[in-house]
């Protein structure tokens, strides 16, 4: 008598575990689709409403051969700047870069190109985030941004390009369209709590 | 009852570990691109007529001919020219002159052609081949050539192996510079050389 009341238990313990065990299954998959990193968006997180969101300025090619010329061995380094402003209200960093490149894609593996993150005020150094070729940037490249950019901050970019003496005769003529596209991360993103 | 706080328990703890869970691996991100970049590299073209090729293109043939030469024979070449002019989007830093050569053997051999085999070693040839007159727009840079070999004589050798460079960049098409050449056939050309053709390459280069 004692034995099979035992058992009956044991058994609706087992089915309480089991119930228990596929909610928590559930919501840890609610909870990791939920934070999957989407485009420029608002996003509830946790019952609070943040937004994630960057702009670039200018909003113009920086890149252009009327204004800069045309690029050949030895050929002055060509310099820009992106401003990379935060909109929205999470504190992020630069943390990826990818290049597009559209006609003679074949230039880009004679074109270097280094990309600075420019330092507030004068004390600071710029920090290098990339130097190679362009090409490589056709893969998309991981970075480590050095600072967070709160709300409404900014972080200004530094493009430079350049052809090496060493390129020879052909790249001659060559042309191609490059769209840079800049990936920022929230500061969490490498294993702590957004905090908000 | 206890089944009830057991499973009350449970649930409390799954859904906090959840909590923590979905915190630690958190992470949000942002992509803005930047279009219409242009990169475009330069060009550097050179473009060249001769007195018998009057339209400008890329290369010219037969500019220079001379026929039935012998030892001591000289070539002013008065009328022949090479013209060149510059096409391209780069504004070249100088323009370079060298050239190639080989010889060809005549055929059936000539029995006095001490040398049937000259076309194997071209170069004994070419120093026998003595330039006289290395002219641009009408500044002689025949003193730019150097004696590579010292032998006291500027030949087509000495040409090859050290180019002229520095010399003035061609104006853009339809300008042009000229480039005039005079030669004349060493009195020191031996027997090695009869009925030996020498086939000469003159080689232009601009550079940035």
């Amino acid at each position: 008598m004692y034995r099979d009341k035992s058992r009956k238990e044991n058994v609706k313990h087992k089915q309480l575990f089991t119930s228990a065990l596929t909610i928590m299954l559930v919501l840890s998959l609610v909870m990791f689709m939920a934070n999957q990193p989407s485009a420029s968006a608002c996003t509830v997180f946790l019952g609070r409403k943040v937004k994630f969101d960057m702009e670039l300025s200018p909003n113009v090619p920086l890149f252009r051969p009327a204004v800069d010329g045309y690029f050949y061995p030895g050929s002055p380094k060509i310099t820009k700047k992106l401003e990379v402003i935060n909109v929205g209200n999470v504190p992020f960093l630069i943390c990826r870069f990818a290049v597009t490149f559209h006609g003679d894609a074949y230039l880009a593996t004679g074109l270097q190109m280094e990309i600075l993150e420019l330092g507030k005020g004068k004390g600071e150094k710029p920090h290098v985030l990339y130097n190679g070729t362009l090409s490589t940037l056709s893969k998309g490249v991981e970075v480590n941004g050095k600072s967070a950019i709160p709300e409404g901050k900014s972080v200004t970019l530094q493009f430079t390009v350049y052809m090496p003496e060493t390129a020879g005769n052909e790249y001659q003529g060559l042309s191609m369209r490059a769209d840079i596209a800049v990936t920022v991360c929230s500061t969490a993103h490498d294993g702590e709590t957004i905090e908000n | 009852m206890e089944t009830k706080a057991v499973a009350a328990a449970i649930l409390l703890i799954g859904l906090v570990a959840t909590m923590a869970g979905a915190g630690l691996y958190a992470y949000f991100s942002d992509t803005e691109t930047s279009t219409g970049n242009i990169f475009t590299a330069g060009t550097l073209d050179l473009k060249t007529i001769d007195w018998n090729e009057l339209t400008w293109r890329d290369g010219v043939t037969a500019t220079w001919t001379a026929t039935n030469m012998k030892p001591g024979d000289s070539f002013p070449f008065d009328m022949e020219f090479v013209g060149l002019s510059r096409a391209g989007t780069i504004t070249p830093g100088s323009l370079e002159i060298t050239c190639n050569y080989n010889v060809i053997e005549e055929t059936p051999q000539t029995e006095s052609d001490t040398d049937p085999y000259t076309n194997g070693h071209p170069d004994t040839m070419a120093k026998q081949m003595i330039i006289t007159r290395f002219k641009c727009n009408g500044t002689e840079y025949l003193g730019s050539i150097v004696d590579f070999d010292e032998d006291g004589k500027k030949t087509f050798y000495d040409l090859k192996n050290s180019p002229v460079t520095g010399l003035p960049i061609p104006v853009v098409t339809d300008g042009g510079t000229f480039f005039r050449l005079s030669v004349k056939f060493s009195e020191d050309a031996g027997n090695d050389f009869q009925g030996d053709t020498f086939n000469l390459t003159m080689i232009f280069t601009l550079k940035q």
